[in-house]
């Protein structure tokens, strides 16, 4: 068993009179299978990262093209979120879906790893 | 414009033989521009007390489309076994079990009618807590549950 420690922190100083200093932690027991830090290039057509064999996991996500957007799917068809250029995600997943990703337009490459508990 | 800046590390001494470190830090942006988003939710800590479906939004509509969002959600509960399940567009994504937290992008224009909607485990009571930094025109917790707010 190993440990997955994701840590999100959000500030901002002047999107309210009260400042957002925010900062969240938790430790994941990591047991099953792991897929580490992949770089995918990507095209307008579906790419399935999340494959159906897993289970209850978590999910990093990472749009590294400065311009282009990048669709994520859970569950192939149903929109779940699109990754603007830069953005990143971290998220549980059930496995039971697969996670389909493709681009709006052009080649970016989305970075990911996927981490079943 | 106002400035958001959201940092995401994920850390592991013990998964690989080489220790992970991924690090990322970026602004939270209007959609397609480098305006920052301009509105937040603020911090809602929330306790449901029915399993019942919620929506953690109202739902978005075409006049949404152009807008979006950064979701932060977290299951605070410290029952190992009580979950929130989320689902986005009535497709479940996952489970957020005691002490889970989960940071996504969300836009309006691939939902319209759907929505992010929790589903909490139990109905003995479970707190979960939530931010959005958006630019959506309007915004508001759905009272269809038996949600209690935390100063109430």
């Amino acid at each position: 068993m190993a440990t997955l420690t994701p840590t999100l922190t959000l500030v901002s100083t002047d999107i309210s009179t009260d400042e957002i200093n925010f900062s969240v932690t938790d430790s994941l027991n990591i047991t099953k299978n792991v897929i580490s830090p992949s770089k995918v290039k990507l095209t307008t057509s579906d790419l399935e990262i999340g494959p159906t064999t897993y289970g209850k996991s978590y999910v990093y996500l990472k749009n590294t093209d400065d311009t282009i957007a990048i669709n994520i799917e859970v569950t192939d068809g149903n929109s779940t979120m699109q990754l603007a250029a830069g953005e990143f995600a971290f998220f549980p997943w059930t496995g039971a879906a697969g996670i389909v990703a493709f681009s709006a337009s052009g080649t970016p490459y989305l970075e990911y790893a996927i981490f079943e508990a | 414009m106002a400035t958001t800046t959201n940092s995401l590390t994920l850390t592991s001494t013990d998964l690989f033989e080489d220790s992970l470190s991924i690090s990322n830090t970026s602004t939270c942006y209007k959609a397609g521009t480098t305006i920052g988003l301009d509105q937040t939710t603020g911090l809602k800590k929330t306790y449901l007390t029915a399993t019942t479906q919620i929506d953690l939004f109202t739902v978005m509509d075409a006049t949404n489309a152009a807008e979006n969002g950064k979701v932060y959600i977290a299951n605070l509960s410290e029952d190992v076994e009580e979950y929130i399940t989320i689902a986005i567009g009535d497709a479940v994504i996952g489970r957020l079990y005691a002490g889970d937290f989960m940071w996504m992008p969300y836009s309006p224009k691939l939902h319209l009618s759907s929505d992010i909607e929790l589903t909490p485990s139990v109905a003995t009571g479970m707190w979960f807590e939530y931010m959005c930094i958006h630019n959506f025109s309007a915004i508001d917790p759905v009272a269809i549950d038996t949600r209690i707010y935390a100063d109430e």
